[in-house]
């Protein structure tokens, strides 16, 4: 009788530590400030032509580039490079790529990038459909 | 001999009157043009459409000036970086080339986001748009705090990276031989002591 007493008392205490700890984590998220990244989806790419634009090259192929769905306005063209900006949500550097070449007769390879160059880190760390990732976004979608 | 007195007192009324008012510095009326930022000059808080987000979506004309040379810098950079070649700060930004999985937040977002909150703030644009929350210069600029800075940055590194900037800036409008391209060169060189680390 003793000893249940004090395991319940055990039991309670650590129920409480833990509702404790609970409730600071939800006011924790709740009162968390999202942070907002303005394009968070822009993905930047390139595309290496067999020879140098000139002028009037540089402007069809930014204004060709320009049309395809997902490509942001700020187009980069140097030398026989192409660097553009595009939304990863609606296309990836292999659409562009596939849609630029139908738009003309091009000899053009996607820039890959090596691996000794890559980043070893990519954002966010937290995976979208983890529980995790859906408990703080639903707390901090009725906070905020 | 008290009409030679008044006389007297009153030439060396006039005269010291007329001496302390004759050095005065005040007496320049003229009133001191303020510069306007440089925020303002690359078209402050008028509000007009992002070209990079759907119909509605408005910018600061300032920040969006910032956003695209910010993102011609990165442009320049990534065209000039060279498969299996060191230099031309590859080892800064090649890594923003790395393709994440749709929907997903990129390196360069955050980057841009940055680099636009930073400047915009730090020269004109203090609305709360623009209000910085990244790292310190020193800590965004050690690889060993930051993992998206690839490695340290030397003086060398520094210098080019700023000659992309004055570059992107000519892409976006800024003439090389003016004022606002002095100006922007001028804050770029003001960071260079916390940024240079190596």
């Amino acid at each position: 009788m003793k000893i249940n007493k004090k395991v319940k008392i055990a039991v309670g205490s650590l129920f409480c530590v833990v509702l404790l700890l609970f409730v600071v984590l939800v006011i924790h998220i709740a009162t968390a400030k999202p942070i907002v990244i303005e394009n968070a989806t822009i993905q930047v790419s390139r595309i290496d032509f067999d020879k140098p634009f000139d002028s009037i090259g540089a402007i069809d192929i930014q204004n060709k580039i320009k049309t395809i769905p997902g490509v942001k306005s700020d187009v980069i063209v140097k030398r026989n490079v192409i660097v553009f900006f595009h939304d990863n949500k609606i296309a990836n550097s292999e659409k562009v790529y596939n849609q630029l070449m139908a738009l003309g007769n091009y000899n053009a390879q996607r820039f890959i990038l090596p691996e000794n160059l890559a980043s070893k880190k990519v954002c966010p760390v937290m995976n979208r459909d983890s529980f995790s990732y859906k408990f703080s976004r639903g707390i901090q979608s009725i906070f905020n | 001999m008290k009409k030679f007195s008044k006389i007297a007192l009153s030439v060396m009324v006039i005269g010291t009157v007329a001496f302390f008012t004759s050095c005065n510095d005040d007496d320049d009326t003229t009133t001191p043009i303020l510069e306007a930022s440089i925020y303002e000059r690359l078209g402050g808080t008028k509000m007009i459409q992002d070209p990079d987000a759907v119909d509605g979506v408005l910018i600061e004309e300032g920040r969006l000036s910032y956003r695209k040379v910010v993102n011609s810098t990165v442009g320049l950079i990534v065209a000039d970086i060279q498969s299996g070649a060191q230099g031309n700060l590859s080892a800064h930004f090649a890594p923003l080339l790395g393709e994440v999985s749709a929907g997903n937040t990129t390196n360069l977002a955050i980057l841009v986001d940055n680099f636009t909150d930073f400047f915009s703030f730090n020269t004109g644009g203090t609305n709360a748009i623009n209000t910085y929350s990244g790292l310190g210069m020193v800590e965004a600029h050690d690889p060993s705090i930051n993992g998206r800075m690839g490695v340290k940055s030397t003086e060398a590194d520094y210098n080019k990276f700023v000659g992309y900037v004055g570059a992107a800036a000519v892409v976006n409008g800024v003439p090389a031989d003016s004022e606002l391209y002095a100006d922007i060169v001028d804050v770029l060189l003001s960071l260079k002591g916390p940024i240079v680390q190596e």
